[in-house]
């Protein structure tokens, strides 16, 4: 339903064949794009990538609107869909993942100066784990979804999903702790 | 497991402050990449609306004119096009379809390079339904641009043309050899080899990143590697990692087997530290050093691309960050004893990604701005005059190849609700837009 031809404000019919429950789509939107950009954003290592990614996987999951069966459902397919354009974007565009890209002009960011290093420690941590401790860690610890859930977006078993987050978790642990040592020098 | 865990979760937390995102404003750029507009002009996906000042309308309002007259100019070539056999005209282009999706939905081209004016290949991907990517080779025969067929090796990202029997693809998952009849597979080292050079048959060049440290200062993050097939085996090479975190290469251009540049970026340990520095190294034939680059800026210099210019001068191109935290271009060219900070004329922000040119013929450097629009620039040896600057428009330059002064080629991607391939033809005066055979998306 999430045509092309719809007006703006049109609502959205969650289910094929017109299902019982109706959703505005705009009401929709605000409430899961901010956590899916910047969740994508965390993957990626850089704010403006995670917004691109996040329009485009909502375009890209209204060409299948009529599949959907609750918003949880659409959120789980906007970051499925996401996390495998980020896999594929970061490398056409020579991106690692790095903050070193994160170079727009960002309105309401702290101001540079000597002392406040734009870059966010935790995006810093984050960079040293691989793509599936850091996924799955971002889904988890900061998109809120269960491990049964990341399993479904990673399409890889709950438990390795698990032993990722186990992983993920100790490292960053130990960085963070790090990070904030290395602050008080 | 299911559980938070409240440490992690407070600092992830931290990007809610960080990263300020305006749904309402987002809300509006989905709407309005997704309503019907002109078949003739990019999707505005637009970005920080209020933030477009005059200047930036005016240029707006130019680029549509241009777009709108060059799409006159090429209009006979597409019903030429549409005759043959296994070529169509884009079809929002050519007869329009009531403002559904663009042609070639979810589809792009990286990178171009030729073995002559008549044997032209740009290569890119197209994407599937799942986000994975797609191997996407096209060809300019001197008449029209073709699908050809290829091994799939996941998206392409680079592309060296030795002669009409040799050419290279380098691809997210592999690597592509062109023998004169046929695309084939070719053993690629492990790493993640994001740039391609050849300087002849048996001088082949790859350079990228891998995960570790190899050598030098680099102790704990990402190292530079590159690669060498001299026509029968791969050489893994060792660069240099200066940076104390990590070292980047992103490009590479092989001008002889004993003059071999690559560039990148490092990262070093450290609070204070830049969040990225500029980072060049050359190859003599018998080892690669560092060549000290320039860092226009204190906190974040970047090269993402290396090239020649078609007469032996070797460029390299990026973007650096402007004490306005703007995003600039940046373009270095080597003097013979080193390198030299050409001028970007123009303050708009755009990122430098490629270079081409011929000996007696304008030198080009295209790339995009973050906002992701094309941007081209005709530059002598300390100056680049903007020519079509970047707009609000979202379409990336992302490789150039000149055949000839009047003649030369810009590959990109334009970006509505769904990326499509961009081909931008040079033909001594203007830049237009040229036809793309529709891309089967998978």
């Amino acid at each position: 339903m999430c045509a092309v031809s719809l007006p703006p404000a049109y609502t959205w019919q969650i289910g094929r064949g017109g299902g019982n429950r109706t959703e505005d789509f705009d009401e929709l939107f605000r409430a899961q794009f901010p956590t899916v950009a910047r969740s994508l954003g965390l993957v990626v290592g850089n704010r403006e990538e995670g917004i691109e990614l996040a329009q485009e996987a909502f375009a890209r999951a209204c060409a299948r609107w009529d599949r959907y069966q609750s918003p949880e459902h659409v959120r789980n397919s906007v970051m499925r869909i996401g996390v495998n354009l980020a896999r594929s974007e970061a490398r056409r565009r020579k991106k690692f993942s790095n903050t070193a890209i994160e170079t727009l002009p960002d309105e309401g960011h702290p101001s540079e100066g000597e002392d406040t290093p734009s870059r966010l420690v935790i995006v810093d941590a984050l960079r040293t784990l691989s793509d599936r401790q850091r996924t799955c860690i971002v889904l988890m610890d900061y998109a809120g979804m269960d491990s049964r859930e990341v399993a479904g977006v990673l399409r890889i078993p709950s438990g390795s999903v698990r032993t990722h987050v186990v992983r993920a978790r100790r490292r960053l642990r130990l960085l963070l702790d790090e990070g904030t040592e290395e602050a008080h020098l | 497991v299911n559980e938070r865990d409240p440490l992690v979760a407070l600092r992830l937390r931290d990007v809610d402050a960080a990263w300020k995102i305006d749904t309402d404003d987002e809300l509006r750029r989905f709407h309005m990449s997704a309503e019907p507009s002109d078949d003739r002009a990019p999707h505005p996906r637009r970005r920080g609306i209020a933030n477009v000042t005059l200047l930036g309308l005016a240029v707006v309002c130019l680029l549509v004119a241009l777009v709108l007259t060059t799409r006159g100019t090429t209009a006979p070539t597409i019903s030429e096009a549409s005759r043959q056999p296994g070529v169509q005209p884009a079809p929002g282009i050519a007869t329009g379809t009531g403002g559904q999706i663009a042609a070639n939905p979810g589809s792009s081209l990286d990178a171009i390079d030729g073995a002559g004016a008549n044997d032209i290949w740009a290569v890119g991907e197209t994407h599937g339904k799942s986000g994975t990517n797609h191997s996407l080779v096209l060809h300019w025969d001197g008449t029209g641009w073709t699908t050809t067929t290829a091994p799939d090796v996941g998206g392409l990202i680079a592309v060296d043309a030795i002669s009409p029997n040799d050419a290279w693809a380098l691809g997210y998952t592999g690597l592509l050899h062109w023998n004169g009849a046929e695309w084939t597979t070719q053993a690629l080292p492990r790493g993640n080899y994001v740039a391609l050079s050849a300087s002849g048959p048996g001088d082949i060049w790859v350079a990228g990143t891998r995960n570790g440290p190899f050598i030098g200062a680099n102790s704990r993050g990402l190292s530079s590697v590159a690669a060498h097939f001299d026509g029968s085996h791969w050489t893994v090479m060792r660069p240099p990692n200066p940076g104390t975190r990590d070292d980047y290469l992103t490009g590479i251009v092989a001008l002889s087997p004993t003059d071999v540049w690559a560039g990148g970026y490092l990262v070093d340990l450290g609070k204070g530290s830049a969040e990225a520095s500029s980072l060049t190294m050359h190859w003599d034939g018998q080892g690669w050093s560092v060549v000290a680059a320039p860092n226009p800026s204190r906190s974040l210099n970047v090269i993402w691309g290396m090239g020649s210019d078609g007469a032996g001068g070797v460029w390299a191109l990026g973007d650096y960050r402007a004490s306005d935290r703007h995003l600039r271009a940046l373009v270095f060219r080597w003097n013979g004893q080193s390198w030299v900070v050409v001028d970007v004329e123009g303050t708009s922000t755009w990122s430098a990604q490629a270079v081409g040119g011929t000996p007696s013929g304008p030198v080009w450097v295209v790339g995009s701005p973050a906002t992701s629009s094309l941007a081209i620039a005709n530059c002598n040896e300390t100056t680049c005059d903007t020519v079509v600057p970047p707009t609000e428009f979202d379409v990336t330059a992302s490789s150039i190849f000149a055949a000839a002064p009047d003649d030369a080629w810009i590959v990109g991607v334009s970006r509505g609700q769904r990326s499509t391939p961009l081909i931008e033809h040079w033909d001594g005066s203007h830049w237009i837009e040229a036809d793309v055979p529709l891309v089967t998306g998978t």
